[in-house]
């Protein structure tokens, strides 16, 4: 019986997930013949791909994706950390997600009325007689992945924090050990299991968003998933586009690979 | 004053208003086995708490040595703690554990090897260094969390009923280790238990707490058979507690029934409360009966048989090696000096 009941995942699984991957991989080899119309067979698009213009948009992306995790591993951890002290924890949690709750388009064009040039902070700075060009460059797009993202570093975080053994905690001071110490030696290894997850959880969203650095970063900062976008829906390069997914996939797992290696080596974490 | 290495004064704990801890004043002695005994909720392990410094009193002051240590945290008092489920640090191998709180004090890295060497085979587990905590069974765990705090040499050690969660035959056999390690390296023990067997096995002293006060403190052999009120003498062993009149000294009656007993300092006709074990009712057939009833069950217990008799609607619960079957009419007798009197509850 029990093997049966797998049945549907399967059936979905192959629907939805391999075979668009194969999909993917497929176009991702082919070029269209521009006269018959025809796909063949080609490594043309990988190596487009080496164009220092894309390798640029590539190297971008990493780097705009690591600053929003470690901006978010800063603010996160500690959030976590004060929440789970908090005699009502799961209030403030939800306090805290509850913009979630609303569409993340309607917050990121928020974003776009805060920052513009007419903007709410543009404004207050008028009356100084201050312009600021706040809106449509990388920074821009930072805040949007920080905010967006945020709540995906805290959560592991928080719920590893709220998990772990208070007694573990205490056997750290009656050893000896002053508050910092006891952060350093007991709580933070313990709590890696959650900061892993949580660090995995904002980098593969913001190293993939096209929507963030289309609407905040307004064609001056291109990430890698505006450049998939453009692909499909403007340029209609099929073909290109895959090619761009599955190194973004092979780049997001190879982060993943690494990432695993540090959590066992801390093996054990919470109970 | 001098001998007294640690002592509670007037302590005081309240948790939104109730009181966990009510008022209590104890003091141990250097090298001694002090056992802190009562039910869950008595304030037991809140007392513990409160000497590590885990637990701030409400009111009251602790001394080490003479000197107040309340307003110090847990890492400068020169005391460690084994806990309840062990506490012991899961991402760190068996020696990295028990070397912590040297490491913390920053010792030479060959002395730490020497001591962790010398904890380990004190607790029977040669070669376990870089075993992982999660390998290991609840008895070794226990074991490590043991030479982990003793490794610090502390001045006192804290044990938090350690042994609560092993098997009956292990928990027996580490009864009769941690009293011979106390013993072997003089260090001052302060245990909290509910399991009063555990308490008469290992303790010089015991204190004995209900609903957050001390009930009584004495050697284990006073507890047991001096008990002072009827919650030491009901919590303490099985007994038979019924009430009865001081009529004058070393004369009570109870149960109707006048008997001679050695007691003596209670005010004539005082209404009291008396206290009689299981093992000191003989029951007999011949003119020496004081109480007569008849034998309502009999189960056999191992070392003994457990009776229960029945006189004037009284149970008598009776420990013998010789059965008696049910239904049949006993008589019943108490020696003196196995009568013990304690003043009433209020």
């Amino acid at each position: 019986m029990k093997k049966y009941s797998a049945f549907p995942y399967v059936i979905w699984t192959f629907l939805f997930i391999l075979l668009p991957l194969l999909l993917i991989g497929y176009y991702s080899l082919t070029v269209k013949n521009s006269q018959t119309g025809e796909l063949v067979f080609s490594l043309a698009n990988y190596v487009n791909l080496f164009n220092p213009l894309y390798l640029k948009v590539f190297l971008n992306s990493v780097y705009l994706a690591g600053i929003a995790t470690v901006i978010c591993l800063i603010l996160g951890y500690p959030m976590a950390m004060i929440i789970s002290k908090m005699k009502h924890s799961q209030t403030v949690l939800l306090l805290f997600i509850l913009p979630m709750w609303m569409n993340f388009l309607l917050r990121t064009y928020a974003w776009m009325a805060i920052l513009g040039k007419n903007g709410f902070i543009n404004q207050l700075l008028s009356l100084f007689h201050v312009q600021m060009e706040l809106l449509y460059n990388n920074n821009a797009v930072l805040l949007g992945m920080v905010y967006n993202f945020l709540p995906f570093m805290v959560l592991p975080i928080y719920t590893v924090l709220v998990k772990m053994d208070k007694s573990l905690i205490e056997a750290a001071y009656d050893l000896g050990c002053t508050p910092w110490r006891t952060f350093r030696k007991v709580i933070f290894p313990l709590s890696l299991p959650g900061v892993i997850s949580g660090v995995t959880m904002v980098f593969m969203p913001a190293v993939s968003t096209f929507v963030i650095s289309d609407l905040l970063g307004g064609g001056q900062s291109v990430l890698i998933g505006n450049l998939v976008q453009e692909q499909f829906m403007k340029v209609n390069n099929w073909s290109f586009g895959s090619a761009i997914s599955v190194i973004l996939m092979l780049l997001i797992l190879m982060f993943m690979t690494l990432l695993h290696r540090i959590d066992r080596k801390y093996e054990g974490g919470t109970k | 004053m001098s001998n007294r290495l640690i002592e509670g004064i007037h302590l005081v704990k309240e948790y939104d208003g109730s009181r966990v801890v009510d008022n209590i004043d104890f003091w141990v002695k250097s090298k001694e086995f002090l056992t802190i005994l009562g039910p869950s909720g008595c304030g037991k392990t809140t007392t513990l708490r409160m000497i590590g410094g885990f637990e701030t009193p409400t009111s009251g002051d602790i001394l080490l040595s003479g000197k107040s240590i309340v307003s110090l945290p847990p890492y400068e008092r020169p005391i460690n703690t084994v806990f309840q489920r062990y506490a012991l640090f899961p991402h760190m191998s068996i020696y990295d554990n028990i070397a912590f709180g040297l490491h913390i004090k920053k010792m030479p890295k060959s002395e730490i090897d020497k001591r962790v060497s010398k904890m380990l085979s004190l607790v029977n587990l040669e070669g376990f260094e870089k075993r992982r905590v999660n390998s290991l069974s609840g008895g070794q765990q226990q074991r490590i969390a043991i030479a982990r705090a003793l490794v610090n040499e502390p001045q006192i050690l804290l044990l938090d009923e350690p042994l609560g969660a092993l098997d009956l035959k292990l928990r027996k056999e580490m009864q009769l280790e941690l009293k011979y390690m106390q013993q072997d390296l003089g260090i001052t023990f302060i245990y909290v238990t509910h399991d009063q067997e555990e308490a008469l096995t290992m303790s010089d002293k015991i204190i004995i707490m209900n609903k957050g006060k001390i009930q009584q403190v004495g050697s284990p052999t006073d507890i047991y058979n001096e008990p002072e009120n009827a919650f030491v003498a009901d919590f303490i062993g099985e007994s038979n507690i019924v009430s009865g009149i001081f009529k004058e000294d070393k004369v009570v009656e109870f149960a109707g029934t006048i008997f001679p007993c050695i007691d003596t300092g209670f005010a004539r006709d005082e209404a009291i409360d008396v206290v009689v074990r299981p093992e000191d009712i003989e029951i007999t057939a011949d003119v020496r009966a004081q109480l007569h009833g008849v034998v309502d069950s009999t189960v056999f217990k191992g070392v003994h048989y457990e009776m229960i008799v029945i006189e004037n609607e009284r149970e008598w619960l009776i420990q013998s090696t010789i059965p008696h079957e049910e239904g049949k009419q006993v008589g019943l007798y108490i020696a003196p000096d196995l009568i013990h009197i304690m003043k009433k509850e209020a």
